[in-house]
């Protein structure tokens, strides 16, 4: 026992079981080397109990509950498409309506020789998004898996074939939408940049107007 | 809802009935109410581990607040296989390491302040204890933490987490990675070494307090 000093450590923490206790303490009483190390060691922990810690506040500047952040996944697909189309729907009505009421003249300036195209009006883009569906619908419709069985197998090159020829479709859709898109919004600074030769115009008669009223009728040269 | 109860105070009272690992699983799932939670269960424990290791105070409050940001960086990788203090613990002492090493010395013995007797009686611990005692326990803090200080890191670690944190041998040996009997035997040797400075320093006082006496009568 005595050279067992973990047995010693065990019983001066109490981690050990009543057997080991009861022996260590048959020991104790007939060992005075191994009390007097128990006790030594009871009277440091008692001395170790002086060392304390000052007093402090908290040192955590703690965290700030999140913000509800609105989230976009939240929104149904469907909802989105919606919108984006409204908002498109919105901005082509704006444009055609801008076109609609500002009237031309053959003098006008125009800011780019872009050939003339049919206005690009929430009709067409219904028609333009159907016309796309359809033919999704088509291809899906047209599209059937090959069948699996132990002796055909899954011809894996034609699924993705097909596959792939649906993404190039899709990629050659989007490009085109994407370059009427583009003509639109400079059909839209071509028409802001007629507005704003109007409005000097007009500009330009008020201040004629006002010349007029200063010297008379005949005070114009 | 009882009267002068906020809706917030009642989300507290129950975080503060959740163990710490129903509140890790929460904070990882973004809660930051519940790692809040956390460091308040947590953070005396951390600051007096780093403080009794470091030995000053600015240096214990940087640590850990390194700790608790360190830890709730990496909840996603803490898997729950030891227990979240343990893992805190196992942090800290990591971080205290570093910092000993950056600095390139050793823990400072930081000397309580105070030894003024009016600032003494102000800061005595309950009423019952005299200015004297204050004094007396003043004193043995002091030669505590500069024997600690003197002994080798993993004696003090080990002395550290078992009085101070109060871990079990087990425990232990799990943070420090380290055998079972490894644990007991630096405990041993750490707490023997330390018995005989403490005892020898009782020693001088006291052959000093006589030849005072003496010169005095």
């Amino acid at each position: 026992m005595c050279d067992e000093r973990e047995r010693l450590i065990e019983y001066v923490y109490d981690e050990c079981s009543d057997p080991e206790r009861r022996q260590v303490e048959s020991h104790l009483h007939e060992c005075p080397v191994c009390r007097n190390e128990i006790g030594g060691l009871r009277r440091v922990r008692q001395d170790l109990l002086a060392w304390d810690v000052p007093e402090h506040g908290s040192v955590w500047q703690p965290f700030a509950p999140p913000r509800v952040a609105w989230s976009w996944r939240e929104v149904p697909s469907w909802a989105l498409a919606a919108a984006a189309v409204a908002m498109f729907a919105v901005g082509a009505a704006g444009g055609v309506a801008t076109h609609a009421l500002v009237p031309h003249e053959p003098g006008d300036v125009v800011v780019s020789a872009a050939p003339v195209q049919p206005a690009l009006t929430p009709v067409v883009l219904s028609e333009m998004e159907s016309r796309l569906l359809g033919r999704v619908r088509t291809e899906m419709q047209a599209w059937q898996p090959v069948p699996a069985g132990p002796s055909v197998g899954l011809d894996l090159s034609a699924v993705e074939a097909r596959l792939l020829e649906r993404v190039r479709a899709e990629l050659r859709e989007s490009d085109r939408r994407l370059i009427d898109l583009d003509e639109f919004m400079l059909r839209i600074g071509n028409e802001t940049a007629r507005i704003r030769t109007d409005v000097n115009n007009l500009q330009q008669g008020v201040t004629d107007l006002q010349l007029v009223a200063e010297r008379g009728p005949g005070g114009l040269k | 809802m009882a009267v002068g109860t906020r809706p917030g105070d009642r989300a507290t009272d129950n975080l503060m009935m959740r163990t710490d690992e129903e509140l890790v699983a929460r904070a990882t799932a973004g809660d930051t109410e519940a790692f809040n939670q956390l460091v308040k269960r947590w953070e005396r424990p951390i600051y007096a581990l780093a403080y009794r290791t470091l030995g000053r105070e600015e240096d214990a409050r940087d640590v850990v607040q390194d700790a608790f940001l360190r830890a709730y960086r990496g909840l996603r990788a803490f898997k729950g296989e030891a227990k979240f203090s343990s893992w805190l613990y196992r942090i800290t002492l990591n971080l205290c390491r570093d910092w000993i090493r950056r600095e390139r010395r050793a823990p400072v013995v930081q000397v309580p302040e105070g030894t003024d007797p009016v600032d003494l009686a102000d800061a005595k611990a309950s009423p019952a204890e005299s200015v004297e005692d204050l004094v007396a326990r003043r004193e043995m803090s002091a030669a505590v933490s500069r024997a600690m200080a003197e002994l080798p890191e993993e004696q003090r670690t080990a002395i550290m987490l078992k009085e101070y944190q109060g871990l079990t041998f087990q425990e232990i040996a799990d943070l420090l990675d380290c055998p079972l009997s490894t644990v007991k035997t630096r405990l041993y040797q750490g707490l023997s070494v330390l018995r005989r400075r403490l005892e020898r320093r009782q020693a001088e006082e006291a052959s000093l307090r006589r030849a005072t006496w003496e010169s005095g009568s």
